[in-house]
């Protein structure tokens, strides 16, 4: 059965609430499932090259010239955690340059999809890791995506900017005329604090929420220091400590993707 | 730990969106069945008599000037410019398909290509390639049809058309029918009846009539509501969208005709009316007029438009005058002010106070005396 190519953008509207762990996981856990993943750092933070462990990259050899304007189709790739099947176009700070450029350019929202289509990658998933606020970049990322994540953590900002963030995706690919709208295709808390009644709460309020809004809520993704170490370490939870409960939360996102990228639909 | 707030409120925003992009993608679902259903077999009809004209009699040149528009083409607006574009590749390609008329002594009438006739016109040609069809016994319908079912025939075109048809198949007069059509929704509405006539615009005309026999409506609301289902029109929507357009003002209805302002758009600046207004029939015009031209310039959205219409008639209306609740409490405050208080409070404070307070007795004074 021919599979379907999967680009999932990774969207949150707010700093630091998981988006680059939940890119990273995520990517491990598909890979674990026989998956090859792209990861593309969209974010001028260039938060993915600390959690896979890589050198900053000249902007040559960056996303950045891949959204060029003279882009040849020679993607800058780098495996990650020396895993040919995972593989990273890392991120820039002249992202931010980048944006700026893209809003006077020609289908300026369209410049993703549109060297992904001009410039097919191998790979069955294709994650992007999207800065965390609103924009050009992200709505490069939106006409590009076939489904997109939205991590929320449980306190009022990260709420606040996931509510905004489903507003306007709706206006957002109805002005760009994406036909199909690209779904969400789930609500993901993350950065979970069992001991914080503020998350007990919200954690309980979510569900009727996500249902109202016709998303799907995931298990939730505990906080836990070890995320950090893992990170400071360049690697995966998976790989750092195994044996890590944390590590069991992407299972069932993973499984759910990879079932997409097997049924050939989306 | 204090109580939190609750997420649900901030989502408030983004369920609206939701639900309102749901509701679009079922009714874009609706008007694609409806266009596979209806619209293109009517095309297709076109189409097909055309193939079989030319087939049976072949084609001919008409003089332009020897036409004579159809008096019951419900499409009364097309606009300059869709004219001028159907004209541009008149110009450039020919006249890629005849039109259709109707043999009537020594003129003919024209029954399918309106524009292509206005842009011969326009472009100066003598000739149209022509097809000649026998006279339909029910012109008017086959025509309303075509059309009715066209995503380019305006609301108020669509609205006048479609009365005119009342009138033909009912026998009512066109003033009481909207009134009739009201009437009949509002009680069905109550009666929770309503939806049963949406279901009923998609069946068959057996199931209609027994449909509405069920809902004991009288003799004139059922010859209404049967003819709109006939016509595969839902009554409700027919009484929301499009009755407003007949009792538009005439400025909006030329607006609508000549400049392309979309329906939803009249109905908010009919808002600004002699009597919303409060001002002369004359002055309520001009503003409405000058409304709509900066609605059709700038291309205002719906709410847009809405604003502006409130910004308007906020000139002439005062806004309402109440109690309020402000006031009380400064009141109540003043008056708790004891002199035990002011005693021991510094000079320099006292007079601050006296100074606000002879500020706010001046202002005070002014409102009054108004």
């Amino acid at each position: 059965m021919p599979k379907q190519k999967i680009v999932i953008g990774i969207l949150a509207n707010a700093g630091g609430v998981g988006k680059t762990t939940l890119a990273v996981h995520l990517a491990y856990e598909i890979c674990k499932r026989g998956q090859t993943v792209a990861l593309i750092d969209l974010d001028p933070q260039r938060a993915l090259d600390v959690f896979c462990g890589l050198p900053s990259a000249e902007a040559e050899n960056s996303v950045v010239r891949v959204l060029g304007k003279d882009f040849d189709g020679n993607w800058p790739l780098l495996p990650a955690w020396s895993n040919p099947n995972i593989e990273v176009c890392q991120g820039h700070p002249n992202m931010a340059q980048v944006a700026n450029d893209l809003v006077i350019r020609r289908r300026g929202e369209y410049v993703l999809v549109d060297r992904l289509k001009a410039h097919p990658l191998r790979h069955d998933v294709i994650i992007l890791d999207c800065p965390a606020t609103i924009g050009i970049i992200c709505e490069n990322a939106i006409a590009a995506s076939t489904g997109l994540l939205v991590p929320i953590q449980l306190e009022m900002k990260s709420v606040s900017g996931v509510a905004d963030l489903v507003q306007w995706l709706i206006g957002i690919a109805d002005d760009l005329m994406l036909d199909p709208h690209p779904p969400i295709l789930g609500l993901i808390p993350s950065l979970y604090d069992n001991s914080r009644a503020i998350h007990r709460q919200y954690l309980q309020q979510l569900p009727e929420v996500a249902e109202q809004l016709r998303v799907k809520l995931y298990p939730q993704i505990r906080d836990s220091s070890e995320f950090k170490n893992a990170s400071a370490n360049g690697l995966p939870l998976q790989k750092y400590r195994p044996a890590h409960p944390a590590c069991k939360d992407f299972k069932t996102i993973a499984d759910d993707i990879v079932t997409l990228v097997r049924q050939g639909k989306l | 730990m204090a109580k939190l707030p609750k997420i649900s409120e901030r989502f408030t925003g983004a369920i609206q969106a939701t639900d309102q992009a749901q509701r679009i993608a079922e009714l874009q679902t609706e008007v694609e069945r409806l266009r596979v259903t209806q619209s293109p077999e009517l095309e297709e009809q076109i189409e097909e008599l055309r193939k079989q004209l030319v087939a049976e009699e072949g084609e001919l040149e008409i003089a332009v000037d020897s036409i004579d528009p159809n008096p019951y083409q419900p499409r009364q607006t097309i606009t300059s410019q869709s004219i001028q574009t159907i004209a541009r590749s008149m110009e450039k390609d020919g006249q890629i398909a005849p039109i259709i008329v109707i043999t009537q002594s020594d003129r003919y009438l024209l029954w399918d290509g309106q524009r292509r006739w206005s842009a011969a016109k326009l472009l100066g040609w003598k000739t149209l390639r022509a097809v000649k069809a026998l006279m339909p016994e029910d012109l008017h319908r086959k025509a309303l049809l075509t059309f009715i079912h066209h995503e380019d025939l305006n609301y108020l075109d669509k609205a006048e058309a479609i009365i005119k048809e009342l009138t033909t198949s009912t026998g009512m007069e066109a003033s009481e029918i909207p009134t009739v059509l009201s009437t009949v929704l509002r009680r069905l509405e109550r009666s929770g009846e309503a939806n049963q006539l949406t279901v009923l615009v998609t069946a068959t005309t057996e199931t209609q009539v027994q449909g509405i026999k069920s809902l004991g409506v009288n003799e004139n609301e059922k010859k209404i509501l049967l003819a709109l289902l006939d016509l595969a029109l839902n009554p409700a929507s027919v009484k929301a969208n499009l009755m407003p357009m007949l009792s538009l003002p005439k400025d909006l209805k030329t607006a609508i005709r000549e400049q392309g302002l979309k329906g939803a758009h009249a109905l908010a600046l009919t808002v600004l009316s002699a009597k919303t207004l409060k001002t002369s029939e004359r002055q309520a015009t001009k503003e409405r007029i000058e409304a709509t031209n900066r609605v059709i310039e700038q291309d205002l959205t719906v709410q847009k438009t809405r604003e502006l219409v409130a910004q308007i008639k906020a000139k002439y209306v005062l806004p309402e005058i109440s109690e309020s609740k402000q006031v009380t409490t400064v009141v109540r405050g003043v008056e708790k002010l004891s002199s035990s208080v002011m005693v021991s409070t510094s000079p320099e404070q006292l007079t601050e106070l006296r100074q606000v307070l002879q500020q706010k007795l001046l202002e005070i004074d002014e409102i009054l005396n108004q």
